[in-house]
C-alpha cells in the first residue's frame, strides 16, 4: 500500500514537472514561430544627442541594422525583468511577458543593435508579491551582468522595490505600474504613458458628452495608482461643478461586487466612474448592468482585454475607457505589431502586450544610446531618450522620466466584441443592455 | 428600507456560498479533527473541472457541474488517503495533518495555476442563468436565488443524511470516538473516505456557485472561501452542520451590511471582529452547546 502511495505521489510530482516543462516548450515554440520579417513596428526615437526629429530617425530597424553602433561590442546584454505570470494580476502579466519576449526576439533577429549584439531579459515571476519582488530585484542588482531593471505591473510592488533600486543606482524602467510616485530623475523611468492624464481626459469628455448633474466613483482603495486615478476623476468633477454622490471603496482581492453595485445604483448617479483593478472592474460592470443600471459607465483599461469580453459579454456595452493602445487602431506600426503578436500567440494583443513590447524596445534603445554594456552607459542611454514613435503613438519624456502621449484614444466595446472608437459624444455611445 | 433589504439579500447570497463551504470544512474538522487548509483548493478544482467538462468535452451545463462536484470530491478522497491516512494510522496528532494540508494546498494551488494558465476562465454567458426577479424595487438575480436555494437544500440533505442514515450514524460515531466506533463494528477508514468525499464535493459546490455568480473560474476561487468558511465554522460551532450554515450566513450579512452602513474598508475587521466576539462569549460557537448534528 505504501509503495502504491509513493508511486502515486511520484506520478503527481512527475505531472507537475511535466506541466512546467510544457510551459517552457510552449515558449520555445512561440520563439520559433515568431516572424522575423518586416520591422515597421519597431519604435523610432529621438535622443538628446539628436535634438530634432529627422527623416533618418523614422527609418525601419532593418536600415538601422546596417548602421554601425559605436561602442557596442558583439555579445549578449542582459536586463532583469520582474514578471507577474501567476497571481491575481497574471491577466496583465502574461501578455506583458509575451509582448516583451516577442520584441526581444525581433530585436535580436533583425540585428537592431548591430551584428552579433543581442539582448536578453532574465525573467523571474514575483506573482505580484512584494517580498518576492524585492528578493528578485536584489538578486538582479547583485548580478553584475544585469545592466538595468524592468518592473512592475503593480504599483504596490513598484513602491516596495523602489528604495533598493534607487540606492543601487542602476536604471529602472517601470513598464506598467501606474503610481505617479515611481519615477525619479536619477534612475527611475517609465516606458509608457501614465494613466492619470487619460483618466482626467476621459472624465472631461464624459462630463462634456453626458452633462451629468451628479456622479459616483468606485475605486480599488488598496492600489496607489487607482487611488490617483480616483483623485484625477474627482478633480475633474469638482472643477466641473458635478456633485459627487459618493466614493465607494473596493479591494483588489474582492470577488463579489453585489454590495458595492447595489450601493452605487441606490445613489441614483447619472454617471458612474470606475477606477478598479483587473477583474474587480469587470465584476462591477456586470453587476451594475445585470441589476439594471442604464446610465453611462466610465472605466479604465482593466476592461480592455479579450478575456474581459468573454467574461462580461454585452454587459460591457455603454462603457467607455481611455486607452493608449488597441489593436483596431489604423496606425501601421500598431497593425504590424498586432499581426506579429497574433502570429506568435494566436491572440490579438491588448494594452498589456503593447506595454511589454514597448519596454523591450525602450531598453534596446537605451543600450544603443549608451553605446557600451555598462550600467552607467545604459542609464545615460535611458536619459537620452526624449521622444519615441511607439505603438502607443508619439511618446515624449519629461525631465523626471515620465512619458506623456500626444493624444489618448477613447474606446468602447461593440456588440460583436470588438473595441471601437468612442467619438466623445453622447450619441456616439452604444446602447447598453438596459436601454 | 429598499436599500437595506437589497443589501440583506446580497448578504444572504454571499453568506450562502460561505455556508456551503463551511459545512464541508466543518464536517472534516469535527469528524477527523483535521484543520484542512487545502479545502479551498477543492472549491477551485471543482470549478475548473466543471468548466473543463463543459468547455472541452462539450458536456451540458448541469452534468458538467455534477462532474465538477464529483471530481472535487474524489480529489478530497485522494488527498486524504495519500496525506492524512498515514498520519492517522500513526496517531500523528494535530500538527502533522495541518502541515500536510499546507503542502497539498500549495501543490493543488500550483496545479490550478498551470491548468488555468493563471488566467481567468469563463463559462459562456449565454449558458448561465441570467436575469433577475423583481419584487417591488428589489432586484434578485437568478444566481443569488440558486445559491441561496442550494445552500438550504444541502443543509437539509446533509442533516438528514447525518441523522437518518446508517452511514451518517457511523460518521457521527467516528467523530465522537473512532476507537469506540471500531469496537462497535464501524469501519473507520470507509467512513473517513465517505466524509472526505462529501466534504470536498460540498466545497466544490461552493466553488462552482461562486464561479457562476461572478462568471470567473480562476485558481483563486477557493482562496476567498477558505478564511470565511473557517470563520463560519468557528462562529457557528464546528460540531453542528446548522451552526456552520448560520455562521456562513452571519458572515455574509456582516460583510455586506457592514460595508454599506459602516465602511467597506472595515469589512474584514467586522467579519473577524465578529469571530473574536463569538469566541470570547461562546467558545464552542453559537450552536456548539446544542450537541446536535455531527456529535449527536
Amino acid at each position: 500500500m505504501t509503495r502504491i502511495r509513493l508511486l502515486v505521489l511520484a506520478l503527481a510530482l512527475a505531472l507537475v514537472a511535466a506541466a512546467c516543462g510544457d510551459g517552457d516548450s510552449e515558449a520555445t515554440t512561440a520563439t520559433t514561430a515568431a516572424p522575423a520579417t518586416t520591422t515597421t513596428a519597431a519604435p523610432t526615437t529621438t535622443t538628446a544627442a539628436q535634438t530634432t526629429t529627422t527623416a533618418a530617425q523614422t527609418t525601419t530597424t532593418t536600415e538601422a541594422m546596417e548602421e554601425p553602433v559605436a561602442g557596442l561590442a558583439p555579445g549578449n546584454y542582459q536586463f532583469g525583468f520582474t514578471a507577474v505570470v501567476s497571481g491575481a494580476v497574471a491577466f496583465a502579466g502574461v501578455p506583458h511577458l509575451q509582448g516583451l519576449q516577442l520584441a526581444e526576439r525581433e530585436i535580436n533577429e533583425t540585428g537592431y543593435l548591430g551584428d552579433g549584439v543581442t539582448i536578453e531579459f532574465l525573467v523571474e515571476d514575483a506573482g505580484g508579491d512584494q517580498a518576492a519582488a524585492i528578493a528578485i530585484n536584489d538578486a538582479y542588482i547583485a548580478n553584475d551582468d544585469v545592466l538595468a531593471l524592468v518592473c512592475c505591473a503593480l504599483s504596490s510592488v513598484a513602491g516596495a522595490i523602489q528604495p533598493n533600486i534607487v540606492e543601487a543606482g542602476l536604471a529602472w524602467v517601470d513598464h506598467a505600474a501606474i503610481a505617479p510616485t515611481i519615477t525619479d530623475p536619477d534612475n527611475a523611468f517609465r516606458s509608457f504613458p501614465l494613466s492619470q492624464p487619460s483618466t482626467a481626459a476621459i472624465a472631461e469628455a464624459a462630463v462634456a458628452a453626458f452633462a451629468p448633474d451628479n456622479a459616483v466613483v468606485v475605486v480599488t482603495a488598496d492600489n496607489d495608482g487607482l487611488v490617483s486615478d480616483r483623485d484625477a476623476t474627482l478633480g475633474v468633477l469638482d472643477s466641473s461643478g458635478i456633485e459627487v454622490l459618493g466614493v465607494i471603496d473596493t479591494f483588489a482581492d474582492d470577488t463579489d461586487m453585489s454590495g458595492p453595485a447595489t450601493e452605487a445604483i441606490s445613489m441614483g448617479a447619472d454617471v458612474i466612474f470606475l477606477a478598479q483593478l483587473g477583474n474587480t472592474e469587470v465584476l462591477m460592470v456586470q453587476e451594475l448592468r445585470d441589476r439594471g443600471y442604464a446610465g453611462p459607465i466610465v472605466g479604465n483599461l482593466a476592461i480592455a482585454t479579450a478575456e474581459t469580453w468573454e467574461q462580461a459579454g454585452d454587459t460591457l456595452l455603454g462603457t467607455v475607457l481611455p486607452i493608449a493602445f488597441f489593436a483596431g487602431k489604423g496606425d501601421p506600426m500598431v497593425q504590424d505589431f498586432a499581426a506579429k503578436y497574433e502570429a506568435a500567440y494566436d491572440t490579438v494583443p491588448d494594452i498589456f502586450a503593447a506595454q511589454g513590447w514597448q519596454v523591450a524596445w525602450f531598453m534596446a534603445q537605451a543600450l544603443k544610446n549608451g553605446g557600451e554594456g555598462t550600467r552607467e552607459a545604459v542609464l545615460e542611454g535611458v536619459r537620452q531618450i526624449q521622444t519615441m514613435e511607439t505603438v502607443f503613438g508619439t511618446l515624449t519624456w519629461d525631465a523626471r522620466g515620465e512619458a506623456t502621449i500626444d493624444a489618448w484614444t477613447f474606446v468602447q466595446w461593440s456588440p460583436d466584441g470588438e473595441l471601437v472608437i468612442w467619438d466623445g459624444s453622447a450619441e456616439g455611445l452604444l446602447p447598453n443592455i438596459n436601454q | 428600507m429598499t436599500l437595506f433589504l437589497q443589501q440583506t439579500i446580497n448578504g444572504l447570497a454571499v453568506g450562502s456560498s460561505y455556508a456551503i463551504f463551511a459545512m464541508g470544512f466543518g464536517l472534516v474538522f469535527a469528524t477527523m479533527g483535521i484543520l484542512n487548509v487545502a479545502h479551498g483548493t477543492y472549491a477551485t478544482w471543482g470549478a475548473i473541472l466543471a468548466l473543463a467538462a463543459f468547455d472541452s468535452l462539450g458536456v451540458p451545463l448541469v452534468p458538467a457541474l455534477a462532474i465538477g462536484m464529483a471530481g472535487g470530491g474524489l480529489l478530497g478522497v485522494l488527498v486524504d488517503q495519500l496525506g492524512f491516512e498515514p498520519i492517522r494510522r500513526r496517531g500523528g496528532g494535530l500538527l502533522g495533518p495541518i502541515i500536510t494540508s499546507i503542502g497539498f494546498w500549495i501543490i493543488l494551488g500550483q496545479l490550478a495555476i498551470i491548468a488555468t494558465g493563471a488566467r481567468i476562465k469563463t463559462f459562456p454567458r449565454e449558458a448561465l442563468p441570467r436575469g433577475f426577479v423583481r419584487i417591488g424595487d428589489l432586484v434578485i438575480p437568478y444566481h443569488q436565488i440558486i445559491t441561496f436555494a442550494v445552500a438550504l437544500l444541502l443543509l437539509l440533505i446533509l442533516y438528514l443524511f447525518m441523522m437518518r442514515t446508517n452511514i451518517g450514524a457511523q460518521m457521527r460515531a467516528v467523530g465522537w470516538d473512532p476507537d469506540s466506533a471500531k469496537i462497535s463494528g464501524v469501519n473507520p477508514r470507509r467512513v473517513v473516505i465517505v466524509i472526505s468525499f462529501i466534504a470536498a464535493a460540498t466545497a466544490s459546490v461552493a466553488g462552482i456557485l461562486s464561479s457562476i455568480s461572478t462568471n470567473n473560474v480562476s485558481f483563486t476561487v477557493g482562496e476567498g472561501l477558505l478564511l470565511k468558511g473557517f470563520a463560519a465554522v468557528i462562529i457557528g460551532g464546528f460540531g453542528d452542520l446548522r451552526g456552520a450554515y448560520v455562521g456562513g450566513i452571519l458572515i455574509g450579512l456582516a460583510e455586506v451590511l457592514g460595508a454599506q452602513y459602516i465602511s467597506n474598508s472595515f469589512r474584514d475587521f467586522i467579519t473577524f471582529g465578529l469571530l473574536i466576539v463569538v469566541l470570547l462569549a461562546r467558545p464552542k460557537g453559537l450552536m456548539g452547546d446544542r450537541i446536535v448534528g455531527l456529535r449527536a
